[in-house]
């Protein structure tokens, strides 16, 4: 059983942990704003690779810069929803944690 | 009527045997080797000795392709990797990352692909990957949208399914696990319900990727959690006779049935049957007792037949067949290193 500064802590560290999921959901979206995500009909072959870093060679040079912002733009939309997911969990420890300081 | 078998689960028979091992420290801190290794015999031929160019070698390790040998040290640029193959053995050592990590580099793990390889350092990010392939060492993948730790990270290890990254570190949570895929980092687990007591030192994900487990100071000096796809599962109770010393190596067996801690204070490894439902009866101590501290992760071979242990006095790296359970100890590797940085197997995955 914790005792009450072992729970303060507990529970200081998971705020701060749902802090940090709203901290990078919040920039992942200031982030999205400035990026393109309707991807052309002619890179949709390049869209979802094993590993960027091999599938950029096959990417025709004057779409790099374009194909990186869109893969970007699709990662970081996949990183809010688990994001969102992650943070859901550790908000539900905290409000159990908070619940049992009452 | 076919039957799909995962070829990640299974360890035992039919899994690959290991075909080498890995030595450091002969004739100085910064050199690295490898013999020959076949479970029954031991010890073969060794290859040349490289220079990592690293000075203090802290950790290494095999890829799991067949082709590259990792290594972490004390001096920038703190890592260093070359070809491996079990035709040439270990070859001239590839060009060094850029940009070089942030501080001292005390683990390295490839993927299971071989496409990238993570160093846990010192410094922010405490965690760097790289991409990699037959060239070397390529970009450096962008860090965690959350740090890993504001201090340090002291083991990685990758998932062998590709889907994970996991960091034991100094600060609490103590251990961090974030989703892995070809674009790099995503997102980070949230933390388990219950942490481990303190300062995390290495940290292994079970062959079948159900089960995580980190090796740590105080007591219980070891805390293993199920993982799943949703995360780490609720702590498993502590094992009936916990580590004697801090926690500062883990491994899980590829059978999954065994997990080796590797600890200071004698014995100075610990091993227990494992499952998901708990730790068991801690199995009998290695004869002769392992001389010194051992200071990072065993390493079992690739079908559950050997474990090697890496401590602080002579002969520094000691190897025992395991049944599970402590067998014969095999005689040691022909040139006594004046030291062992890690124990490490090379089993093509």
């Amino acid at each position: 059983m914790l005792d009450d500064n072992e729970q303060i802590s507990v529970t200081e560290l998971r705020r701060q942990e749902v802090a940090e999921y709203n901290q990078n959901i919040a920039i992942y979206m200031a982030i999205l704003k400035n990026l393109p995500t309707e991807w052309p009909e002619k890179l949709e072959s390049f869209r979802n690779p094993k590993n960027q870093h091999k599938a950029i060679d096959e990417v025709p040079a004057e779409s790099i810069e374009l194909i990186s912002q869109l893969w970007y733009a699709d990662d970081v939309q996949h990183a809010i929803r688990t994001e969102t997911l992650e943070r859901t969990k550790a908000a539900a420890i905290l409000a159990a944690l908070e619940a049992q300081q009452k | 009527m076919s039957m799909l078998i995962n070829p990640y689960v299974f360890g035992g028979p039919g899994f690959n045997p290991s075909t080498h091992i890995g030595s450091s420290g002969s004739p100085a801190y910064t050199y690295v080797k490898t013999y020959d290794w076949l479970t029954g015999t031991g010890f073969g031929t060794a290859s040349t000795q490289r220079n990592a160019g690293i000075d203090f070698v802290r950790d290494f390790t095999f890829g799991k392709t067949d082709n590259y040998f990792g290594v972490s040290g004390s001096e920038t640029p703190y890592a260093a990797a070359f070809p491996h193959t079990t035709a040439s053995r270990l070859g001239a050592k590839f060009a060094n990352p850029s940009p070089a990590l942030a501080g001292t580099s005390y683990d390295v793990d490839f993927n299971v692909t071989d496409t990238a390889v993570a160093f846990a350092h010192s410094s922010s990010p405490c965690v760097t990957v790289y991409a990699f392939s037959g060239s070397g060492f390529g970009t450096k993948f962008a860090n965690p949208g959350t740090a890993v730790d504001s201090t340090a990270a002291y083991g990685v290890n990758f998932g062998i399914d590709g889907s994970y990254i996991a960091a034991s570190k100094q600060n609490s949570p103590y251990v961090a696990v974030y989703n892995w895929s070809g674009s790099g980092f995503g997102s980070k687990f949230s933390n388990p319900a219950t942490y481990p007591s303190s300062r995390g030192n290495k940290v292994d994900f079970s062959r079948d990727m159900t089960m995580i487990a980190v090796a740590h100071e105080t007591f219980p000096r070891v805390t293993a959690y199920p993982w799943s796809a949703a995360g780490f599962g609720t702590k498993l109770a502590n094992p009936a006779t916990p580590p004697t010393g801090d926690g500062m190596g883990v491994s899980f067996s590829p059978d999954g049935l065994s997990l080796a801690v590797a600890h200071v204070t004698a014995p100075s490894i610990s091993v227990y049957p494992i499952s998901v439902g708990g730790f068991g009866t801690k199995y009998g101590n290695p004869s002769p007792a392992i001389s010194g501290n051992s200071q990072n992760s065993p390493a079992f071979s690739g079908q559950s037949l050997d474990i090697a242990i890496k401590h602080d006095n002579s002969p520094r790296l000691t190897v025992h067949a395991w049944n599970p359970g402590f067998g014969t100890k095999y005689a040691n590797m022909p040139t006594i290193s004046t030291y062992q940085g890690a124990a490490s197997f090379k089993t093509k995955i």
